[in-house]
């Protein structure tokens, strides 16, 4: 059932983030006037694809994880101008590790997610700009960092926490509706 | 660890990145076009919603903060308006002041020989019996008694009071002040005096001399009161009676005496002390 979540998951996150997130530093500027920690002109927004995959990756099965990180890299590459697969590609390394490092470190939970949404923003930054540069593409790295992977870092590490939480009541319901669903179906067949 | 370390897992892993491997170069080689367009449909249709959204949500907390802004800026505008107005009224002022002092100076060129001193009225006399007011200026400034008050317009009195720092000026439309005048036209003399209407009456002026209304009064430097040739007012009717030895005529002064602001005292005239005759004469 996560398989098929994740379409409608991560293609709506995928959306938002191509629609709404980018506004996002101009809500915070226009709610939090001047008093921001976000420097003026930064282009950085929460990495919501990023983060759902490293929270469903956390408890779900390799294989799950694998999908989501296929649908949502395909999602976010179809609104970027990266090839079809690169986003999957990192997307898909950064779940197989948090899936195999996840359930070791569960008793480490949140420093775990902080460290793990701050390490895979990096990744995933770094992978982008490489995946741009293969295509001829030129950036300051310096005014890169500043501007894009700094308030990225900063919004992700914020948003993690939460939207694990979110991501662990889809999971358990998902759950909990397999193995309720067969029983419910024997019981009617018992009253028929 | 050793789930980690399965084989399967990395079979797994391997699995998917051939696969976004193959999806990648079938996209950088353009096969994957069409498929690329049609599911990038409703992605961008809801993108397209989500921006639109946000755009309105962000214009209307723009909105929200502009409303604040704009508060200020009214409150901002309406004390700058104030100072503004403020600062009119101040220049008003100025320029009124500026006007008056030019008709003064207008005045005062052609009497290069005299010497003035422009002077604020700060009081009026609050008795309403005798006419006069008071003026900024006093013998610190150089003033003394007798010296005459004039305007562009004429003359308006003569110090009979003096202060350090002010002085009093009887006008020429107190009951109790005498004008040596003439009338411009036939250079007939007369004398200028106060009535209690506030009107002026200029009197003594022989019977054989012909006065008409709107003959103006000027003062004649007899008696040594006032210099010569200042305005005094202007005839408005004449009164004859073949009776009496001299003729009459009731003269409106040019000034408004209720609205006097500024004025020139003339310092350079010294009044002549006509008493040492008169004692002689008794004598």
């Amino acid at each position: 059932m996560g398989r098929y979540l994740s379409v409608v998951a991560l293609g709506f996150a995928a959306a938002l983030s191509a629609g709404l997130l980018p506004h996002f530093a101009a809500f915070v500027k226009a709610l939090a006037g001047n008093f921001t920690v976000i420097e003026g002109g930064a282009r950085g927004q929460p990495g919501l694809v990023l983060l759902l995959v490293v929270c469903w990756s956390v408890r779900a099965p390799l294989a799950e994880a694998l999908i989501w990180a296929l649908v949502g890299g395909i999602a976010l590459d179809l609104l970027s101008i990266l090839p079809l697969g690169a986003s999957s590609a990192a997307l898909a390394l950064i779940a197989f590790a948090v899936n195999s490092l996840g359930r070791h470190l569960l008793r480490l939970r949140y420093a775990f997610l902080l460290a793990a949404a701050a390490l895979a923003t990096l990744f995933m930054t770094a992978w982008s700009v490489a995946g741009l540069a293969l295509l001829g593409a030129t950036y300051d790295l310096q005014a890169l960092v500043r501007l894009v992977l700094l308030p990225t870092l900063l919004y992700n590490m914020a948003a993690v926490l939460p939207l694990y939480g979110f991501v662990r009541i889809a999971q358990r319901r998902l759950e909990s509706g397999l193995t309720v669903a067969p029983q419910t179906w024997s019981m009617g067949g018992a009253q028929e | 660890m050793r789930r980690f370390a399965r084989p399967g897992r990395f079979f797994a892993l391997l699995l998917t990145l051939g696969l976004c491997a193959c999806l990648v170069l079938l996209s950088a080689t353009g096969l994957l076009s069409p498929l690329e367009s049609v599911a990038s449909v409703p992605l961008h249709g809801l993108a397209g919603l989500f921006n639109r959204a946000s755009l309105s949500l962000n214009d209307a907390i723009e909105d929200l903060n502009e409303l604040g802004s704009l508060r200020r800026r009214i409150a901002e505008l309406e004390a700058e308006l104030a100072r503004r107005q403020a600062e009119s009224i101040a220049l008003r002022e100025a320029a009124s002041d500026y006007e008056r002092l030019k008709r003064l100076l207008a005045y005062t060129a052609p009497l290069e020989d005299q010497q003035f001193l422009p002077a604020d009225v700060i009081a009026v006399e609050q008795t309403g019996i005798a006419r006069s007011v008071i003026i900024n200026r006093g013998s610190r400034d150089g003033l003394s008694i007798g010296m005459p008050v004039a305007t562009e317009l004429g003359l308006v009195g003569r110090i009979i009071k003096v202060g350090a720092n002010a002085a009093q000026v009887q006008l020429i439309n107190d009951e109790n002040s005498a004008v040596s005048a003439r009338l411009q036209t036939t250079r007939a003399h007369g004398s200028v005096v106060g009535q209690a209407s506030g009107v002026l009456r200029l009197t003594m002026v022989d019977l054989d001399e012909a006065i008409a209304a709107g003959d103006l009064v000027i003062t004649s430097g007899l008696g040594g009161n006032f210099p010569p040739d200042i305005v005094v007012g202007q005839v408005t009717s004449v009164r004859q009676f073949e009776f009496e030895l001299f003729q009459e005529a009731e003269a409106r002064s040019l000034i408004d005496f209720g609205a006097l602001e500024l004025v020139l005292v003339i310092t350079s005239f010294e009044p002549v002390d006509l008493s040492v005759f008169e004692e002689e004469g008794a004598g």
